[in-house]
């Protein structure tokens, strides 16, 4: 079943079409990865699936629900991790997650419990009371992490996600992630690093200039283009 | 709608725990300046008041106009302050991209950011209202259960005005270009004229004076707006006559809830349109060089100062908030003075036209301490991620430093000294006072600009990205206590002076102003240069 479904994209600014005639559909546990140059469109595209951007034509479906129509019950299901998040900071990491659960009507014991799993795995358990504004930058982007984990979206979009995080926290993150995916949640990547995509992604999608141009496996794209490495496939495709 | 005030209030009491725990000066001098101000307000309108009852029957007629007059300003200024804050709220706010792409139904976080825009452009107006009613409560010896009951009035007014700042920000955000807006604004202006043009003749005596004849008197009577709704109300209620003040609130109250109504079931929709039309660039623009730049490029001035005064023009008018403020406020005291000559204040008596010209100096130094606050404070922190490319530049701190002072007091001084020099005009004050009031402007506007980049420098948080959030910081009070201060204490030294030197006209008098001016030239520039070398030292220490 697909937990995304993006039915002829469109997003225009002024004369300048940003996203055109884009159609994705992402399955439950499926890790999609999209890849593009700078301006391609990425990051565009995920804020029009999470509703940030108003699309110029087309229709977003996120488990099944509209995003135009039924905007609050789709957004139920969906985690998005921005390149630089927002934090309140003055709030400590549990008065965030706190409120981060009331949002989305979980109950209080479970909220704890998952709060307090979540904060051993990414290893915050000892600064939980410390203000988010004293924090450093990955366990500012680890927070995020868990704020999108503990209500347990059914689709995960996630942009440029290892920006500024040590190996540890790279590894880690990977780790989460990929386990998530086994859980049956679906998550949408964009980044530029193209050997996350490789380790990672069961699909792979290139943007280039508002267009997806490519879209498939490794495998897949492999035999399409009958190139080496991914990195092979994306220079080719990209090239200007 | 819990879970908003929730963070709101959890946020404050952590600021509050922190300054209390690890910062007990820091507390201390806060707390002690909150009391100090509140205090000093209070004493400055009770005073004020005394002094209008000892006049007796004209006394009473002009509490009474000041009542009305106050209400007038004080709508305008929330509805100004209001719609220039929840755009910043909305659009210039990293939350509400958050919020948005959180399962919150729109009309919630419209209504939240409605509700902090309420609180914060009107807290300040309802502290004062309170102590003018508490000051007028003692004066006139009435009850001060007269102070609660006001609140009742108090309250849906404020709503009232920030309804209509919210109906002037739909409106230009969703109808109109900046050209447009500016049409508008000279339409409404226009209309108000009318509205407030005299019926009779201006004879300039003090009984026209005193009738309800000025337009601005006029404008704040009109039974149909609401600020007049909330003075008749409360002089009703004052005089005993219930019902009919009860019908008043009754205006007041049913107005507030058609706003809130229409905000309930209209602001989550107008919230997303906006959203989606000024929070997300909608279009790629491309600038091109002006005039005003080529100009500049081409003059004798070193090559690094022109480059940085380029550049904080640019950021100065790419940035709506700022430049709206600028206009509007430094624009209605344009507006007001170029019309002193209809309201025949040059026909006064000498005595009168000193106060008047002094209350000028004072607002308009009240002005460039807001904007002192408001645009110079936050420079350092606004240079935030990029300040390490002045930190590695060759080009000393002490060269940007100056950039910043000079840009910053010259605009300043320039517009005021301007602004004071049409009063001067057109109140037809004589050469002593317009020369002092002049200089008083320029040496206040150095002051006041030194004072703000100096704390600004101290205080600098390289961490915040909107000029708001360093405004309302720590050393963003700081400098509001400071500059509000210095503009307080500077009016009362040279209001009370000159009266004297009005009063008695003696040659010593004179002299004695002319001492009082060089020592408090000499304090204020004691002052900045203080203020400037502890932060210029701090910032020059600051670690990136």
């Amino acid at each position: 079943m697909f937990v995304v479904r993006a039915e002829n994209l469109y997003k225009r600014f002024n004369e300048h079409w940003v996203v055109e005639n884009l159609n994705l559909s992402i399955r439950e546990g499926e890790f999609y990865c999209l890849l593009g140059p700078n301006g391609a469109g990425k990051t565009t595209t995920l804020k029009l699936l999470v509703g940030l951007l108003k699309p110029t034509k087309g229709k977003i479906y996120i488990g099944g629900f509209s995003l135009d129509t039924m905007a609050e019950q789709a957004k139920k299901l969906v985690g998005f991790i921005p390149d630089t998040p927002f934090l309140y900071e003055n709030l400590t990491a549990i008065e965030f997650l706190e409120f981060i659960g009331t949002i989305f009507y979980i109950d209080k014991d479970t909220l704890k419990e998952r709060i307090n799993f979540y904060l051993d795995v990414f290893g915050l358990e000892e600064a939980k009371n410390i203000l988010l504004r004293d924090y450093s930058h990955g366990m500012r982007q680890r927070i995020i992490y868990i704020a999108n984990l503990i209500h347990k979206p059914k689709v995960l979009l996630v942009d440029e996600p290892l920006v500024g995080l040590d190996p540890q926290g790279i590894n880690l993150i990977k780790r989460v992630l990929k386990e998530k995916t086994k859980e049956g949640m679906a998550i949408v990547m964009s980044t530029h690093i193209l050997q996350i995509a490789e380790q990672l992604a069961d699909r792979v999608g290139i943007m280039d200039r508002g267009k997806l141009i490519v879209e498939g496996s490794l495998e897949e794209l492999k035999k399409k283009i009958k190139e080496g490495s991914l990195e092979d496939i994306f220079f080719m495709l990209t090239q200007r | 709608m819990y879970i908003f005030v929730w963070v709101r209030i959890r946020s404050l009491k952590n600021i509050f725990k922190d300054y209390f725990h690890h910062r007990n000066f820091s507390f201390f001098i806060i707390v002690f300046s909150i009391f100090v101000s509140t205090l000093g307000i209070y004493l400055a309108v009770w005073k004020g008041l005394n002094f209008l009852v000892s006049l007796g029957g004209i006394g009473s007629i002009i509490i009474n106009k000041l009542f009305y007059i106050l209400f007038f300003i004080i709508f305008f200024m929330i509805a100004i302050s209001f719609s220039l804050l929840l755009y910043s709220f909305s659009f210039r706010n990293r939350e509400t991209e958050f919020l948005i792409s959180l399962p919150i139904p729109y009309y919630k976080i419209s209504l939240c950011k409605f509700l902090e825009a309420v609180i914060l452009s009107s807290w300040i107006p309802l502290v004062t209202l309170v102590i003018f009613i508490a000051g007028y409560v003692k004066i006139s010896n009435l009850s001060s259960l007269l102070v609660f009951s006001s609140l009742i009035y108090f309250l849906p007014f404020l709503l009232i005005s920030s309804f209509f700042g919210y109906l002037v920000y739909v409106v230009v955000l969703k109808f109109f270009s900046f050209k447009k807006t500016v049409i508008f604004a000279i339409f409404l202006l226009v209309i108000f004229y009318f509205i407030g043009k005299p019926n009779y003749k201006n004879t300039g005596d003090i009984l026209y004076m005193l009738s309800d004849e000025i337009i601005f008197i006029k404008l704040s009577r009109l039974w149909f707006l609401p600020f007049s709704w909330v003075t008749r109300g409360l002089i009703n209620l004052e005089e005993g006559k219930f019902l009919r003040s009860f019908l008043f609130l009754a205006n007041l109250v049913s107005l507030t809830l058609v706003g809130i109504s229409f905000i309930l079931n209209k602001g989550g929709e107008i919230f997303l349109e906006l959203f989606y039309k000024y929070s997300i660039p909608k279009h790629r623009g491309y600038y091109y060089k002006s005039s005003w730049e080529k100009v500049l490029d081409n003059s004798k001035l070193p090559r690094w100062f022109i480059n940085f005064v380029i550049k904080d023009i640019k950021l100065f008018m790419r940035e709506p908030t700022l430049w709206s403020q600028f206009l509007i406020f430094f624009g209605l005291l344009f507006f007001y003075f170029i019309n002193l000559r209809k309201l025949s204040y040059h026909n006064l008596d000498p005595i009168w036209k000193n106060l008047i010209t002094f209350l000028n100096t004072f607002s308009i130094l009240s002005i460039v301490s807001a904007f002192g606050i408001r645009f110079v404070f936050p420079q350092w922190s606004l240079e935030g991620r990029n300040y390490w490319i002045l930190k590695l530049s060759p080009l000393p701190l002490k060269k940007i430093y100056l950039e910043k002072f000079l840009f910053s007091s010259i605009v300043m001084s320039l517009v005021s000294s301007l602004l004071i020099f049409i009063s001067n005009y057109m109140v037809q004050i004589e050469r002593f006072t317009s020369y002092l009031t002049s200089s008083i402007i320029i040496v206040g506007s150095f002051s006041l600009v030194s004072f703000s980049l100096g704390l600004g420098a101290y205080f600098a948080d390289f961490k915040v990205d909107y000029y708001l959030k360093a405004v309302e910081s720590w050393g963003g009070f700081i400098t509001l206590v400071l500059n509000f201060a210095y503009v307080v204490i500077t009016a009362f030294i040279f209001i009370l002076l000159t009266h004297f030197f009005i009063l008695r006209s003696e040659m010593p008098l004179k002299r004695v102003v002319i001492l009082i001016y060089y020592i408090w030239v000499a304090i204020s520039v004691f002052l900045g240069l203080l203020l400037t070398n502890l932060g210029f030292k701090k910032l020059k220490a600051k670690e990136y």
